[in-house]
């Protein structure tokens, strides 16, 4: 995320020069801890608040969760030989990565391909990799770990901060994930989209089974029509109900919906409903610049275009409808009862 | 056999000299020094030539001016006020244990005196500062101020003290007239060695000084600095564009790094042509 | 070496009370600057110390999921990572001042441009060596050192590993380019401050130039360069840039010395933005805290065994 909100913010500084944004990249839990006291405007983080930390904002206040990005994650693997995409299911990669399979040609993962690309399976040891730091991505992922096996989400669980992983060894950043895979046959680890998007064809990925039982191999169309189905089907209106809201495994209505990737999740902006509280410690024309921001990233920042970032860095633009949805909720913040924008 | 051990010793640097120039050179720009830092670009899109790719160093540039130069304001007059208390009272047990104290600060890991000043400043203020920064920056330079203060002031022979106090001169103008001016290029010397060394200071700024990807807002805001882009571009992924801006800085800080101790050498040869005069 | 003329002859102004006072308020800065450091650091992880107590250095958990800080592993990374740089260092650094004290006498004007170089090398910051580590040795690390050494000597567990580049051997080789210029300054002082009479003794027998220095010189300055290779150490264990961009970062007990690790200064510089409670943020500054102690170990007992081999000439690094 902190690339591409680098890239945000030089872009934007081009098209508004007399406005300053500064960001610190501290993780979520000094950034939460931030909005909380006021330190920061705006709040941005990969995961929803979490009831315990709902409960820590200050009293009568309302803190708006805005989508203002998305990702998903790939299965990311290092076989020689292999070009197809493998077919994984969210139970089999939790069984790889809690270490009880620790062979490429395990029949469970054999048991899931074709019987063309299962005879290529190497009788080769597992090398797995994970992120050595916390991230949002790795919230994602292992959420999804969470949500398909029952031994992963007892032992291990799902954060936003460094977790145990019980195998492998961490590497540093998205990149360095991708480095480690790069350079180690046999190995697999979970990597961002953006990354496979921004260096094509360098790195072989796997096909993951979503819950209508089809196998898909993540782009930016299906991650995005992951992330629209979740908005169509009802975002929480609420402060709290987007603790539990997630479009990860999810199934929809919509018959339309059968090819979406499951390992898709937004990124969210975090901002107090009324900045002229006390708690916000905003001025006026703070706020103004803040939303004016955060209004251009939603609306101007998503594509390709020449002023934009978010598709040329590999993150999925926001559905149609979450950008509505995240200009209504900007309508509705206000300094001493007007709306700001 | 010592020859080899010379040899092997000298490669690192040369290597090390070489990858920097030839990487950082292409970054150099007369832009390097009045933009700030890029955005993330991809392969392709450093290939179309897009302005958003290119950018510079401007507030680490800004960033490291302003905190050393405010530590080398805290740093130079306590200093050189311990080195002078080290040279001209040797005798007492102050001297003797600050100076020790002295010498082991000025070995000592960097990172914990970032977090001392992490704990007292940071976690007080809530937020990473310009003075956070220069406040660590200023408890590393002081040892080196110190000790050089000491050394050069010793070097000045005892006739002239002595000659100075029979002829009724106090003894602290003494110190500051006579001895200090006659003592000054090693005071330079170690002032100019302690600001090299604070310039390329890096994990103290880490914990507390943060990064700004402006020039300075406030004393008390986060505060990019020179080494801080090397790190954190350095080690921020597979752009491009941000591993040659990272280079770019390495070349710079080197290349300043070079200037001062060319001067240092040029303060140490003018060093000899004040106390030629005595015998 | 100058002696100060005792404070009573001459006129006794009020100025020179005021100048002893202020300059020695500021030699008591400097005392109180390292204990309040000692202070600040007990403070900043006490709530660290009481959840963990003396487990925080012998267990070998870092898991900020389930809020477990024990600091091992990191001991671990930074011993062997030191002992790496002064296995490879002392060697080399000793070497060079030997060359600068003893041989280069001879020819003035190359002793001093190879000293100045060496000196060099001292003068370029360390994040400056972790970018070229990162950027230039680990791939040479990775694609050709690690695997021979595997393939000779993966038979001891110490390179019996995958080769992965980002290692504790690559953050020791960094280490040593580093520690060089202080052992050698060191030790150069030190073997300068061995009495002339020594070395003309053994000439007189008949000795040859490295007779010399292996029978008279050395052993005389055993001490002092003693206390040379313990400033190094010193220096290793506190340097944390050029450590941080190639040493790996993996939070568990390394298994072989080409594998990924991490060392108590790197954790900290890596950790510190992730950091979520207070009781997180106390056991960051209490990794603060053990490596401070560790530092004053160390730093103490070298300065006293330089300080006592040099005392005579009074020359210090």
């Amino acid at each position: 995320m902190y690339p591409l909100m680098q890239a945000w913010i030089n872009t934007f500084t081009y098209v508004q020069p007399n406005v300053e944004v500064s960001y610190s990249a501290v993780g979520s839990g000094k950034g939460i801890a931030g909005i909380t006291s006021g330190l920061y405007t705006i709040g941005e983080s990969d995961a929803p608040l979490s009831t315990a930390q709902y409960a820590g904002l200050p009293p009568g206040s309302t803190l708006l969760t805005i989508p203002i990005s998305d990702s998903g994650i790939i299965p990311a693997y290092n076989l020689p030989g292999i070009t197809a995409h493998l077919n994984f299911t969210g139970n089999i990669l939790a069984e790889i990565f809690y270490g009880s399979i620790t062979m490429w040609n395990d029949p469970r993962i054999a048991n899931l391909q074709s019987p063309s690309v299962a005879a290529q399976l190497p009788a080769h040891a597992i090398q797995v990799y994970h992120r050595s730091d916390g991230s949002g991505t790795m919230y994602g992922f292992t959420q999804f770990l969470s949500d398909s096996n029952s031994t992963w989400k007892a032992k291990v669980g799902f954060s936003t901060s460094t977790l145990p992983w019980p195998v492998g060894i961490g590497c540093l950043h998205n990149a360095g994930v991708a480095d480690c895979i790069a350079t180690t046959p046999y190995s697999i680890g979970p990597l961002e989209i953006a990354y496979e998007i921004a260096n094509p064809g360098q790195i072989n990925y796997g096909a993951v089974r979503n819950a209508y039982g089809n196998f898909i191999a993540a782009n930016l169309t299906n991650i995005s029509q992951a992330l629209s189905a979740g908005v169509r089907n009802g975002l929480p209106t609420t402060d709290p109900e987007w603790t539990s809201f997630s479009v990860i495994q999810a199934t929809f209505n919509d018959t339309s919906d059968k090819y979406i990737y499951p390992v898709s999740t937004f990124t969210y902006a975090l901002v107090y409903q009324d900045l002229s509280a006390s708690y916000a410690s905003t001025s006026q024309a703070q706020a103004l610049a803040a939303l004016t921001f955060l209004s251009w990233i939603v609306n101007n920042g998503q594509g390709t275009g020449p002023n934009s970032s978010g598709a040329t860095l590999g993150y999925p633009p926001l559905p149609s409808s979450a950008v509505t949805l995240d200009n209504t909720l900007l309508a509705t913040i206000t300094y001493n009862g007007t709306p700001v924008l | 056999m010592v020859i080899l051990a010379v040899v092997i010793a000298i490669i690192p640097l040369i290597l090390v000299v070489w990858d920097v120039v030839s990487q950082g050179l292409p970054a150099i720009t007369l832009n390097f020094f009045t933009h700030n830092p890029p955005s993330p670009c991809s392969q392709s899109q450093i290939a179309t030539g897009s302005a958003m790719c290119w950018g510079g160093i401007l507030n680490g540039i800004e960033g490291s001016l302003l905190m050393v130069g405010m530590a080398t304001l805290i740093a130079v007059p306590v200093g050189i006020g311990a080195g002078i208390y080290f040279s001209e009272w040797p005798e007492s047990r102050l001297s003797f244990l600050s100076s020790f104290t002295n010498d082991v600060l000025a070995e000592f890991p960097t990172i914990t005196i970032g977090l001392f000043i992490f704990v007292l400043i940071v976690e007080t203020t809530r937020t990473f500062s310009a003075v956070a920064g220069a406040t660590s920056l200023a408890i590393i330079m002081l040892p080196i101020v110190a000790r050089t203060t000491e050394e050069s002031l010793k070097l000045v022979p005892t006739t002239l003290r002595e000659a100075s106090m029979a002829l009724g001169i106090p003894r602290w103008k003494t110190i500051f007239r006579i001895v200090i001016s006659t003592g000054r290029s090693g005071l330079a010397t170690g002032i100019l060695l302690a600001i090299a060394r604070a310039a390329g200071e890096t994990a103290p700024l880490v914990v507390t000084a943060g990064y700004l990807n402006f020039p300075p807002t406030g004393l008390f805001q986060p505060t990019a600095s020179i080494p801080y882009i090397i790190y954190n571009f350095g080690t921020g992924g597979d752009y491009a564009n941000w591993t040659t801006t990272a280079w770019g800085a390495a070349l710079s800080l080197v290349v300043f790094m070079l200037i001062l101790n060319l001067s240092v050498k040029f303060f140490i040869g003018r060093k000899f042509a004040g106390v030629r005069a005595e015998i | 070496m100058t002696a100060s003329p005792k404070g009573n002859r001459g006129s006794r102004s009020k100025g020179d009370l005021v100048l002893k006072v202020v300059v020695g308020a500021a030699a008591v800065g400097v005392i109180a600057i390292l204990v309040g450091l000692g202070i600040e650091l007990t403070s900043g992880s006490w709530l660290s110390i009481k959840t963990f107590g003396l487990g925080f250095i012998t267990g070998s958990t870092w898991d900020p999921y389930h809020d477990i800080f024990n600091v091992l592993p990191f001991i671990l990374g930074t011993l062997i990572t030191s002992a790496i740089a002064l296995l490879l260092g002392l060697p080399i650094g000793l070497g060079v001042a030997i060359f600068l004290s003893e041989r280069a006498g001879r020819t003035r004007g190359l002793g001093a441009a190879l000293g100045s170089l060496v000196e060099l090398l001292a003068a370029v910051p360390s994040v400056i060596y972790g970018l070229w580590g990162l950027l230039v040795l680990v791939p040479i690390m990775r694609e050709y050192i690690e695997p021979t050494l595997k393939t000779y000597l993966g038979f001891t567990q110490l390179f019996n590993a995958a080769p992965f580049g980002l290692d504790l051997l690559t953050a020791g080789v960094v280490l040593t380019i580093m520690i060089i210029p202080t052992i050698s300054a060191v030790s150069r002082d030190v073997l300068n401050a061995v009495p002339n009479s020594q070395r003309e003794a053994m000439y007189s027998l008949g000795a040859t130039d490295w007779e010399v220095t292996r029978k008279a010189v050395l052993p005389y300055a055993r001490s002092g360069i003693f206390g040379a290779t313990i400033l190094g150490l010193g220096r290793a264990v506190g340097e944390t840039m050029a450590v941080t961009f190639v040493v790996g970062n993996a939070t568990a007990i390394p298994t072989s010395i080409i594998s990924p690790g991490y060392t108590l200064t790197s954790l900290i510089v890596n950790q510190f933005g992730t950091t979520t409670d207070p009781l997180s943020d106390a056991a960051l500054v209490e990794v603060g805290l053990v490596l401070f102690m560790l530092a004053l170990v160390i730093n103490f007992f070298a300065r006293l065994l330089v300080w006592r081999m040099t005392r005579s000439t009074r020359f210090r690094v």
